[in-house]
């Protein structure tokens, strides 16, 4: 059997990794899911926001509702909960950064998704300065963090890495809103646009899961991490690709755009090869519902980015071309990140909350197991409708089906209710007294 | 007032055992986390690894193990030591531990 990967050099003995304060990791989780029940009644007030094309100022502010907002507010609890864990040392962050991180993008966030429901631009460019300044503390302490860290390999690389293509993000949207008026940036403004979305979803989503499933997976699941190579191959791929991408779009460059766009597909491959090749090493031979739910979203990834390549290499009409970039937008961001994202949540929320509640007690009196705090039925059937949710929400999205997307919005505020229910069971288990909820 | 009778090793072993990893379930004995235990009058000695170098649940186990070693009437005070030597593998557990998580025999690799 080949040896556990782990090239950096152990703490010392007698003193494992430390892992930072829970509470505000938690507050990150709990905000995020809250912006995702306003996004999924939006959908349900709004069914035609589907059926709009994907640069409409009211799709464009619910998009950054559920991402920005939603989904990303989920991913810095768990960046600021797994860092410590993940690179040894404690967060090298200023003080009380993670506190005015959360404040700076609750202001932001609320502010942005306003100014886009009502087409005002420039005041979206003003409300992304909180979140700009948000990015930029998390990119510090995520770069100071790796810095003082023994550890170099794919897994510590994705923080520093992902966190700057999220600052990177921020900086390139609030100028695209500000150019909105005052027209400094000399490119087509829908390829700007294209060139913010990507950077932000494989630029710090896919760098973090290229890097933190290989983490995570193996924990949650008593896997060795194999396919060392392709795993590298992989992420440092995306590295590649994603300027090449950025720079084919700013300057309209066709040729420039297929390349990066098959060497992103290609380095996602690779990544998918060494996930395989991990998960046949695992000792747990079932898988949790959340862990099957996070590769689900996998796959459904795997569909998106082969749409991507679709969209990009054959010729389509103009009206195809605008649906099919719905279609993917649709699959990629409400489907598979939101899968792959509540997914890990589904894991990483209760062990949070166990830390807080029941660690304390651990080895003086009976503690229920992490794994049984909340309700797994439920848990279940939230990721079942978030399934079905992305497949009736792409359908719509390619069809422009009106009907459709009313019930598919509707599967998907039932989705994140259900999970939002769960997480709150889960949550139930901070309060006091312990003793009384065992 | 009688005084309580000296712990034997298999007290501390049984108190040890009801310690159970938060993710698996499964009894840090079963899990094969235990190397070494010792018990010298009133004083237990623990060494002890993790599952992982980067468990996030490290510092709360090794403070279960020792909860639960002094929780043993006659012991006074336990020492638990974290040692990475050798590191923990899945060889490491128990064949009860091995059933309890859907794994009869060791994996064949193609």
């Amino acid at each position: 059997m080949s040896p556990r990967f782990d090239p950096a050099p152990p703490p010392a003995a007698g003193q494992p990794p430390g892992a930072s304060a829970s509470a505000w990791p938690l507050a990150w989780i709990s905000l995020g899911l809250l912006w995702l029940l306003l996004a999924a009644g939006w959908l349900v007030a709004r069914p035609e926001l589907l059926t709009l094309p994907h640069f409409h100022p009211a799709v464009v502010g619910w998009v950054h509702l559920w991402l920005p907002g939603g989904l990303l507010a989920i991913c810095m609890g768990a960046c600021y909960q797994l860092m410590p864990v993940v690179l040894g040392p404690p967060l090298r962050g200023p003080v009380g950064g993670m506190a005015l991180h959360l404040a700076l993008h609750a202001l932001g966030i609320t502010a942005l998704v306003l100014a886009f429901a009502l087409g005002r631009y420039t005041f979206a460019a003003a409300a992304g300065i909180p979140i700009v300044l948000g990015t930029i503390l998390l990119w510090i302490t995520a770069l100071r963090t790796w810095w003082h860290s023994p550890r170099r390999d794919v897994v510590a690389w994705c923080l520093p890495i992902a966190t700057g293509w999220l600052m990177l993000t921020a900086l390139t949207g609030v100028l695209l809103a500000y150019n909105r008026f005052h027209g400094f940036l000399n490119a087509d403004v829908l390829m700007l646009l294209r060139a913010h979305a990507h950077a932000g979803l494989a630029g710090f989503f896919l760098s973090l899961l290229q890097g933190m499933t290989f983490q995570l997976i193996p924990m949650f699941t008593l896997a060795e991490l194999r396919g060392r190579r392709a795993l590298q191959a992989g992420f440092w791929t995306t590295q590649v690709a994603l300027p090449l991408l950025a720079l084919g779009w700013v300057g309209g460059w066709h040729g420039l755009i297929l390349v990066a766009t098959w060497l992103l597909a290609g380095g996602m491959g690779a990544t998918a090869w060494a996930l395989g090749l991990t998960l046949r090493s695992r000792r747990r031979r079932k898988l949790e519902k959340p862990v099957a739910v996070f590769l689900i979203g996998g796959a459904v990834g795997g569909f998106a980015v082969l749409g991507g390549v679709a969209l990009v290499t054959l010729p389509l009409a103009p009206n195809h071309a605008l649906r099919g970039a719905m279609a993917y937008g649709v699959l990629l961001v409400p489907g598979a990140l939101s899968l792959l994202i509540l997914g890990m949540t589904g894991k990483i929320l209760p062990f949070l909350v166990w830390l807080r509640a029941y660690g304390p007690r651990l080895g003086k009196s009976p503690v229920p197991l992490a794994t049984r705090l909340g309700w797994p039925r439920i848990e279940a059937l939230g990721g079942g409708l978030l399934l079905a949710a992305t497949l009736g929400l792409t359908t719509a999205a390619l069809t422009l089906h009106s009907g459709l997307a009313q019930v598919a919005g509707l599967l998907l505020a039932s989705a994140i209710l259900a999970l939002s229910l769960n997480a709150g069971r889960v949550a139930w288990h901070l309060l006091p007294p312990p003793s009384s909820r065992s | 007032m009688t005084p309580p009778p000296p712990p034997t090793l298999a007290d501390v072993e049984a108190a040890i055992a009801r310690v159970a990893d938060p993710e698996f379930g499964l009894s840090i004995v079963d899990l094969g986390l235990i190397y070494n235990l010792r018990l010298e009058g009133s004083e237990v000695y623990v060494t002890m690894t993790l599952t992982s170098f980067y468990c996030p649940a490290g510092d709360v186990i090794l403070g279960g193990v020792k909860a639960a070693a002094e929780s043993v009437p006659g012991v006074n005070r336990a020492d638990v030591q974290l040692t990475w030597e050798p590191p923990w593998t899945p060889e490491c557990l128990t064949p009860a531990g091995r059933a309890q998580l859907g794994w009869d025999a060791p994996r064949v690799e193609a």
